[in-house]
């Protein structure tokens, strides 16, 4: 496809989510802003999806502020595909809550403008040229996100809520420093925006002294970590991801964390010519392992479902990290499927709690108990999740780790290979032992499910549940196609 | 002309850091947005100046102007609607937060490398200033001054960006202005959410999330 055709696309699918936005506001009832979000939503995403496989199948182009390739193309296509499903399911959400953040009458409306709008910034973010206008893209999510996040007024949402605000903001602060320092000492007197551009930027740092290229590399990663919500700057993601609302913690861990996740894999591969690989990949690394370590042992407690949800997402994105560290081959071909799997697989999981906290209100802050039994439908959108996101095969999860494993090895990271083979392992054990419990365990004494289940309420759960486990079965099926695939080519060719 | 630019240079580092230090210790919510506002519209002063008039680069200079304004105009109305009964304690007293401060600003601005500013003064006040807004964010517990914190952080990067003449495209500037706008109209309408529920802007009472 020519840039022609190219550019007005990803333009499209990029106002398409702020156009439905409006055209949302102007809905007279709740009722029929929940009727119009369908039809706005599938809208989008058809123009979502036509863009990112676009991206897929016609080569990398960069052409004004608009890049568009592989790595753009996997992520717009599976950001919509979450989105999608988010905003499908939010009427479900929004119908057993009473939002206290805004003003009563427009809470509904004004939910739907904060969700339309972190879309659309999370198909921006992938296809933005510029490091620095992707920053700015970046912190302007945070807004949107933490208005939904503290969306039902309760004091732990509003907690949380600030929380992400504060912490995210103060990274952000911490990478733009960065990109000052990237302009003032590139070009003194001056470059323009482009210096930035993801084309340019290998020559950008190229231009400036070693230390200080390394030093605004270094505050731009950080920056990008506490958004991403590496260990050990992860303070905000267990609260943000538990007390938002399902369909927002879906999208939040399956879409922006990877999106921003993108920023630190483009920044990596522009940079290692300038500073060198080994610097420009070692905090990939750290912040990667240390991740999955720090996940560890909160796998092993029986917990909130969604905060285990949460914790499970900087395991997972620790998981990711190691694999773009890795960078060979089959270790890009494990991110690639990773990303996607765990897209799926956790934002069913947070779906599932929509159902889940019907049947079970004290399953917002204790372990749930008893599901199989009380809701067939949800128990087995959990379990869905759970065996996936365990790496059990043939979940695609357990062939997207086993590549980065076996990618690091055979690239020759021994040591990070196996230090995450171990440490995968015991997320493995734990969280099994803490999901058996809370899936099929006895209720506990004090607990007593306190409504009963009507078709009405289980109905929303049972066709994600259904889509997602095909979806994800062919991913498995992919699988094996995917090391020697194109994708996976231009990937490793990099991706600035 | 060197000279004298590096004297100036100086004493607008060594004034920001001032100021942000002051915040660091003050008790009222608004006499830290007063000095907050303070080391804002000198950093937009000194950004105006730098235009020599050239019409064509005060669009920069006049969106931090502005932003400066309606900052302390946001964070002004949020105060004055929210007001405390006592002033918020924060948890770690004043002479403690000084020299956890002091403590930051000895250590960690010398050790940072030659950034390629070629002006020594505003990369150490540049990265002082973000250090001390992350200090303030993290100590304090009055919801009000952990924005300004933001502020101060983010006026790190403009002293950086000021230290050389048009180095910062005008996008990247009004970039992170709106987006500076945007999270202070978020935060504050967090504050008044806050204030409503506890009644008093007080983070501490934020604190039943926890493993």
């Amino acid at each position: 496809m020519t840039d022609q055709l190219m550019i007005p696309l990803t333009t499209a699918s990029i106002a398409m989510p702020i156009v439905a936005a409006l055209v949302l506001q102007a809905a007279r009832s709740e009722r029929a802003a929940h009727r119009l979000n369908r039809v706005c939503a599938v809208a989008t995403s058809l123009v979502g999806l036509g863009a990112g496989l676009a991206m897929l199948t016609s080569g990398s182009h960069a052409t004004g502020w608009v890049i568009t390739d592989t790595a753009s193309g996997i992520y717009v296509v599976v950001v919509t595909v979450v989105a999608l499903m988010s905003a499908l399911l939010s009427p479900a959400y929004l119908s057993g809550v009473q939002g206290q953040f805004f003003s009563a009458r427009r809470s509904v409306h004004s939910y739907y403008l904060m969700l339309y709008g972190f879309w659309a910034a999370l198909i921006a973010i992938p296809v933005i040229a510029n490091l620095g206008v992707g920053l700015i893209v970046v912190e302007a999510t945070t807004a949107a996100s933490s208005v939904l996040i503290a969306f039902s007024g309760k004091p732990r949402a509003l907690e949380a809520g600030w929380k992400y605000l504060i912490l995210t903001t103060l990274g952000v602060s911490v990478a733009f420093l960065g990109i000052v320092i990237m302009f003032v000492a590139s070009a003194p007197n001056g470059g323009g925006i482009s210096q930035l551009d993801w084309s340019a930027l290998p020559a950008t740092l190229a231009r400036i002294p070693h230390d200080a290229a390394v030093a605004a590399y270094a505050l731009v990663m950080l920056g990008l970590a506490t958004k991403i919500g590496w260990a050990p700057v992860h303070n905000w993601l267990p609260d943000a991801h538990s007390e938002a609302p399902a369909p927002v913690s879906a999208m939040l861990s399956s879409a922006l964390l990877p999106v921003v996740m993108l920023l630190a894999w483009r920044l990596r591969d522009a940079a290692s010519a300038a500073i060198g690989t080994t610097a420009a990949t070692t905090p990939l690394a750290a912040f990667g392992i240390f991740s999955v370590a720090v996940a560890v042992p909160f796998l092993w407690q029986p917990m909130a479902w969604k905060r285990l949800l949460a914790y499970h997402s900087l395991e997972h994105m620790g998981i990711i990290t190691v694999g773009i560290a890795i960078a060979s081959p089959l270790a890009l071909a494990g991110v690639v499927l990773h990303f996607a799997g765990h897209a799926l697989a956790k934002a069913l999981g947070f779906y599932a709690a929509i159902p889940l906290y019907q049947v079970q209100p004290d399953a917002t802050r204790h372990s749930a108990r008893d599901v199989a039994a009380s809701s067939p439908a949800t128990f087995a959108a959990m379990a869905v999740t759970a065996f996936t996101l365990a790496g059990l095969p043939p979940s695609p999860l357990f062939f997207s780790e086993l590549f980065i494993i076996l990618g690091g090895i055979e690239s020759g990271h021994v040591l990070l290979a196996s230090t995450l083979a171990v440490l995968i392992a015991l997320a493995f054990i734990g969280l099994l032992h803490a999901l058996l419990e809370a899936l099929q365990g006895s209720p506990s004494p004090d607990h007593q499910p306190t409504a009963t289940i009507r078709t009405g309420r289980t109905a929303p759960i049972l066709m994600p549940t259904v889509v997602t486990a095909i979806a994800l079965a062919a991913l498995t099926a992919c699988a094996w196609l995917l090391p020697a695939s194109g994708i996976v080519r231009q990937l490793a060719q990099g991706i600035s | 002309m060197d000279r004298r630019r590096h004297h100036l240079s100086s004493l607008i580092a060594t004034a920001s850091v001032g100021l942000a230090l002051a915040v660091v210790v003050v008790r009222r919510r608004s006499v830290a947005l007063t000095l907050v506002t303070a080391q804002s519209l000198m950093l937009a002063g000194v950004a105006v100046w730098r235009t020599g008039g050239h019409l064509e680069l005060m669009t920069g200079a006049g969106a931090l102007l502005l932003r400066t304004v309606a900052i302390a105009t946001i964070l002004g109305i949020g105060i004055a609607r929210t007001r405390e009964t006592r002033p918020v304690r924060a948890g770690i007293e004043p002479m403690v937060r000084v020299v956890i401060a002091l403590a930051a600003l000895l250590a960690i601005p010398p050790l940072m490398p030659a950034l390629g500013f070629g002006d020594q003064y505003a990369q150490r006040g540049a990265v002082a200033l973000v250090v001390l807004g992350i200090i303030i964010a993290l100590t304090r517990r009055a919801t009000i001054v952990q924005i300004l914190g933001i502020i101060v952080a983010e006026n790190g990067a403009t002293l950086a960006a000021l230290s050389a003449s048009d180095a910062v495209p005008g996008v990247i500037e009004l970039g992170v202005i709106l987006d500076l706008l945007l999270i202070a109209v978020v935060a504050i309408a967090f504050h008044t959410r806050i204030f409503g529920q506890f009644g008093s802007g007080d983070s501490a009472q934020l604190q039943d999330l926890h493993d």
